[in-house]
């Protein structure tokens, strides 16, 4: 069949299948999939014809597993102010969009001179200065604003580059030519997500994917590998990522390149500047950092020489750098070439730096200190966006046509007051891509990503890229903050596809390794604190439910034993009746469980449960985190319904299972390494208090009837069965301190966890100061021996001259415990998780410190 | 002149703090009107120190203190050769307005950034005083000092650290800073690159304002003989009794100390200046060096040991926690 042939069919054979049928580009407007004619471009056919073979079910069908696997690999885009909660899913379109290899050259060639011509620019600006000197650009253009950072100047970086990775927002105007539409030099993000959808498109559609020769994306990071290794001259340079942190909108994407390069994730806080040297504060150590891939903006990186008020930054880089003692990149400063005032310059910039025209054009951009263009942009003005001169990010455009009078003529003066603070930019008429929405196709516009990285002789253009589109079909404002969404972008390959990948290629002899890694302390301290915060809720959830059980049989008489359980919850959830309120029962419970807002009340502790595994998302397996994203499932937020008792004790059984299904895949799925055991010892350390704290409430009152109530408390620690077979009906108190307290073989018992806290520590890395027992190993071994020693018959009788007189003796005992295992909690953190004596979950934080002012 | 100027810092925090990473701008420039003989600074807890000249050629020494520490204390002590300025600023030639200057690392002298801010009071100020036409720049130097000695009076407490000279310009009051600040702002308004200057006065048997402590004036560009100092706080033009440690665009750029630390603490800071003349170098302190001061720190309790107040202190934190 002839081209012509083909096009005359497909129209009729889209109406068949339905998915095509309302597909209509607006006129005027360039469309990537249909020509000005209606016709189907060529690039498209291949893709166009397998989509159709494939038929509107199947595609529906495998589109529904592809965005299961968006959730549960739980791909987010942090949404500041965002009401519905910090992570917002990922909203990825099924249909790709194609690119001829014609077209991709042209967008590759001018990218890459575009990234080489920013590099140079820095350069010269954080260099000799002649662009400035030659009045190429203005001065205004650099020392007017807060990017270029002044301690930089002057200072040499490794490689002689500044930009080693480098994005552009590219759009297409209705006459099909291509434009930057925004630069992105400091840390650009998009490549990690570009990633995330490539592996979820190619797996929704692996035989298209695979027959319309798609270019692939792992040699692109390849070579990103090998830019930033050649920024240290050691064998084996410590590469880490830089992250603000997982309030950040692009956390996801750090912590999944971090994954996919191989990089230690870090935050600020992780690293130090030792004599000059950056350190990582690790388990085992400082460990030396030669190269930090950075996605923190510039003047956060150091609150010392840059930014006072950054509580992210690295205190001491800057001095680091001038030293020559590690990398970063981009390198600092680099913010510096991405404001939308350069772009008016470029042309002429390129021209006297290389000699050459500048291959890919900007978006027509007037920077208004210019007189000229200041003019022009106020004469034209509602036909402009305005946008702010130094900050491409953070501010949002403004569509002067969609102004009112009076807010033109404000708009107007503010450019007349500080007009080298603005630049002015004519609209593009952005081109259409079919999106499916709603299960039909339609036309939305489009903006591309584009990733560079430079290599030795210039940069290499990433084969693909973050395609993403408006909300609407009449918003040109495409931005995920805004309610768009995202699609893979498939280049076409002429050649043979590169099949690279970071899959080790079969038959190459793989060296064996059981290396159980070390750890950054502070991911040593999250999963501490995620162990602590997953018992606590656990056991919470275990009293709480053993109350419901209780309220809802009215077979029995539970008067007695429920006020004690009930004000063994209040204590343990930190919760205070407010005054002058009463509440029945059940009322009572449900204020507890949902709407206590005390940060370490229950609701509160299930959250913190889900913020620390944010954290440390990059070290569980995603299974772990399925289960993790259950939790929010399993026990709803008291916000969305009101509920009864009926509701919560299945919504209690399903949260204690998750737990149990936590524990057990935690304990059967993660290595002996010091990641599980720092897990692990959070959760046997909260075990052992928890079941102290029930031992105190409910056993050192005495009540009347102690058999139900014992019996409650068997089922709460999860203890009775074995008990039943060991004493039948016989409840007695004695036995049962034996079962909770002191009987080793009993999983629940508090001997039991002490033990296992003995073998964790034992197994840490001595530090070598000294022989003997360490600190936290003390304390465990002096309250192991007490539980064994302990008279248990003593403790648990009860004074029979006086009726329910308090076991005193007992008290005393499990409150000295108590005290030495919150120690314990303190040694530990101190012995192990901090290198500068502070622990993140003390709140520590960093302050500046100023001379006062000269009187 | 011979000035030796002793300089100490002593900041104290009310709870222990585990990291102290600290910049000094404490050195004396070394300029043509103005030798350093020597320089001697003292860290405690002692720390290594480490020096560069920053991107407007004052030297910084920083350092870092890494072990639980509750104070930190500076002391510098230096010697220095200064001069007089050879010629009267009247006897320049430099006249106002100044031609736009070509070199375009005077810019950052030029712009109005915060603190020090164009507002409309400025802008009134700049006004009565702009002249009428070309002007001896010396002569419009003179007469920025003048206004500001005439129109605001030296008051402490009545602005802090971070006041921009429109709080100053509201009030009328203000220390040396904040004259240094508005004196800037006024010449940068009539197109002359001005900035700012940190360091002291020895004030001998005469009186000054700013002298036994940290002091600020300002200079300004004149094409043929550079910068020339002036002190708006008391209205005169700088001599031989100043002694130079840093410039910068405004107090931003030069404060003698900046540092961050880790820890849950308030600080307060003591800051003491002598100075006094020499009669002649005193050989001990020919050269530069560092010593250290002793000042205590509490050892990383690590594994074995742990300070058990320190613990005490942790444990009320983790309680609360819980």
């Amino acid at each position: 069949m002839t081209l012509q042939e083909q096009q005359a069919v497909l129209p009729r054979q889209l109406v068949d299948t339905g998915l095509y049928t309302s597909y209509a580009p607006s006129p005027g407007l360039y469309d990537e999939m249909l020509d000005a004619q209606g016709a189907v471009r060529p690039h498209w056919q291949m893709f166009f014809n397998l989509l159709d073979d494939l038929g509107p079910e199947k595609l529906h069908h495998r589109w529904e597993t592809a965005r299961q696997l968006i959730h549960d690999n739980g791909v987010t885009y942090n949404v500041y102010g965002d009401p519905a909660g910090m992570d917002r899913p990922w909203h990825l379109d099924s249909l790709p969009v194609v690119f001829s290899a014609a077209h991709w050259a042209v967008l590759e060639a001018g990218i890459a001179q575009r990234a080489r011509l920013l590099d140079a620019i820095l350069d010269d600006l954080y260099g000799p200065q002649r662009l400035l000197a030659e009045k190429i650009i203005p001065p205004e253009l650099v020392f007017g604003q807060g990017l270029f950072l002044r301690p930089l100047h002057g200072v040499a970086v490794p490689g002689a580059r500044r930009l080693h990775t480098y994005a552009a927002d590219v759009g297409r105007g209705a006459d099909g030519r291509f434009v930057v539409l925004t630069d992105r030099t400091q840390a650009p993000s998009g490549a990690g997500y570009t990633l995330e959808n490539r592996m979820v498109i190619s797996r929704a559609l692996p035989d298209v994917f695979r027959d319309c020769r798609v270019s692939r994306l792992a040699t692109f990071f390849r070579r990103l590998r090998e830019t930033l290794k050649s920024l240290s001259n050691r064998e084996n340079p410590r590469i880490v990522l830089l992250t603000p942190g997982p309030y950040n909108e692009t956390y996801f994407e750090h912590a999944y390149l971090a994954r996919y390069l191989g990089y230690t994730l870090v935050e600020g806080a992780d690293l130090i500047v030792r004599d000059n040297y950056v350190y990582l504060k690790m388990l085992g150590g400082l460990k030396r950092v030669d190269v930090i891939f950075r996605r923190q903006d510039d003047d956060f990186c150091d609150p010392l020489e840059l930014r006072a008020d950054s509580a992210l930054g690295i205190p001491g880089l800057v001095q680091a750098l001038y030293c020559g003692n590690v990398a970063v990149a981009n390198a600092l400063g680099s913010g510096l070439a991405e404001s939308p005032a350069l772009m008016m310059f470029l042309p002429a910039i390129c021209r006297r730096l290389f000699s050459e025209d500048l291959l890919l054009p900007s978006v027509d951009s007037f920077w208004c200190g210019n007189a000229e263009a200041r003019k022009y942009v106020l004469d034209n003005l509602p036909q402009m966006v305005i946008k702010r001169a130094f900050s491409s990010i953070q501010d949002k455009p403004v569509f002067a046509g969609k102004l009112s009078w009076d807010e033109l003529e404000k708009l107007r003066n503010s450019i007349l007051a500080g007009p080298s603070l603005f630049v002015g930019e004519h609209y593009v008429a952005l081109s259409t891509a079919p999106v499916l929405v709603e299960n039909r196709v339609q036309p939305r516009h489009l903006v591309l990503r584009l990733h560079a990285t430079s290599v030795d002789d210039g940069y290499c253009v990433m084969p693909g890229g973050l395609a993403r589109f408006s909300g609407s079909a009449d918003s040109m404002i495409v931005s995920m903050q805004r309610g768009g969404g995202s699609k893979d972008a498939w280049v076409l390959s002429d050649g043979p596809v590169d099949s690279f990948s970071f899959l080790q290629p079969p038959g190459q002899a793989v060296v064996f390794s059981r290396a159980l890694g070390d750890l950054p302390s502070r991911v040593a301290d999250n999963l501490f604190w995620l162990g602590r915060y997953e018992e606590r809720a656990q056991a919470n959830a275990r009293l709480a439910r053993g109350i419901v059980t209780r309220l809802m049989d009215q077979t029995f008489d539970a008067s007695a034993e429920l006020p004690i359980l009930f004000s063994a919850l209040e204590k343990q959830t930190m919760y205070t009746q407010p005054e002058g309120r009463e509440f029945s029962a059940e009322a009572r419970l449900v204020e507890i469980l949902m709407r206590n807002t005390h940060p370490n009340g229950f609701p509160a502790t299930l959250q913190s449960i889900y913020r620390i595994a944010a954290l440390v998302r990059d070290r569980m397996s995603l299974d772990i985190w399925r289960i993790i994203n259950r939790l929010d499932e399993d026990f709803p937020r008291a916000e969305t319904f009101d509920p009864a008792l009926l509701d919560i004790l299945p919504a209690l059984d399903r949260l204690i299972i998750t737990f149990a299904a936590f524990d057990g895949l935690t304990m059967e799925s993660m290595t002996r390494g010091y990641a599980w055991r720092f897990l692990d010892i959070g959760r046997r350390l909260e075990r052992v208090l928890a079941t102290l704290t029930l031992l105190s409430e409910t056993l050192v009152p005495v009540v009347d009837r102690e058999g139900p109530l014992l019996e409650s408390v068997l089922e709460i620690a999860d203890s009775i069965i074995t008990y039943r077979r060991r004493y039948t009906t016989n409840l007695q108190v004695p036995p049962v301190l034996d079962m909770l307290l002191a009987d080793e073989s009993n999983p629940r018992s508090a001997a039991f966890q002490l033990v296992r806290l003995q073998e964790h520590l034992a197994s840490l890395v001595p530090d070598g100061t000294g022989v003997g027992l360490s600190a936290p190993e003390r304390i465990i071994l002096r309250l192991l021996t007490d539980i064994r020693l302990a008279d248990l018959n003593t403790l648990g009788r009860s004074d029979d001259t006086d009726d329910n007189r308090p076991r005193e003796h007992l008290d005393r005992l499990l409150k000295i415990w108590m005290d030495e295992l919150r120690m314990l909690s303190d040694v530990i953190s101190r012995a192990y998780l901090v290198h500068v004596s502070e622990s993140r979950q003390l709140g520590f934080q960093l302050s500046t410190s100023v001379a006062e002012p000269a009187s | 002149m011979l000035v030796q100027v002793t300089h100490i810092t002593e900041l104290d925090y009310s709870a222990l703090i585990s990291e102290t990473v600290m910049e000094l701008r404490m050195a004396p420039r070394q300029e043509r009107l103005q030798h350093r003989l020597s320089f001697v600074l003292g860290i405690g807890p002692a720390s290594e120190v480490h020096s560069y000249f920053d991107w407007l050629g004052n030297t910084v020494h920083t350092f870092a203190i890494n072990k639980l520490h509750r104070s930190v204390k500076i002391s510098a002590v230096s010697v220095v050769q200064t001069y007089d300025r050879d010629r009267q600023t009247l006897q320049s030639a430099d006249m106002w307005p100044p031609s736009a200057p070509t070199d375009h690392s005077l810019f950052d002298m030029l712009r109005l950034d915060a603190p020090v801010v164009d507002c409309p009071a400025l802008t009134e100020l700049t006004e009565q005083i702009r002249p009428a036409g070309r002007e001896s720049l010396a002569r419009v130097a003179l007469n920025i000092m003048d206004k500001i000695h005439a129109e605001f009076v030296y008051e402490k407490g009545i602005t802090s650290a971070s006041s921009t000279i429109a709080e100053v310009l509201e009030h009328r009051r203000g220390v040396c800073q904040d004259f240094t600040h508005l004196m800037i702002g006024l010449a940068r308004k009539l197109h002359i690159p001005a900035r700012y200057v940190s360091g002291f006065i020895h004030a001998g048997n005469q009186q000054f304002r700013g002298a036994a402590e940290t002091h600020a004036w300002c200079e300004l560009y004149f094409p043929t003989t550079g910068w020339m100092g002036y002190d708006p706080t008391n209205n005169c033009e700088v001599k031989d009794n100043f002694v130079k440690m840093a410039v910068g665009r405004n107090y931003m750029d030069v404060p003698p100390h900046k540092g961050v630390y880790r820890g849950n603490a308030t600080e307060t800071m003591k800051v003491e200046v002598h100075t006094m003349d020499l009669p002649e170098i005193s050989s001990n302190l020919v050269g530069e060096r560092t010593s250290s001061l002793n000042v205590p720190i509490f050892g990383n309790t690590g594994r074995g040991g742990v300070v058990p107040w320190i613990l005490e202190e942790q444990v009320q934190q983790q309680q609360q926690q819980q």
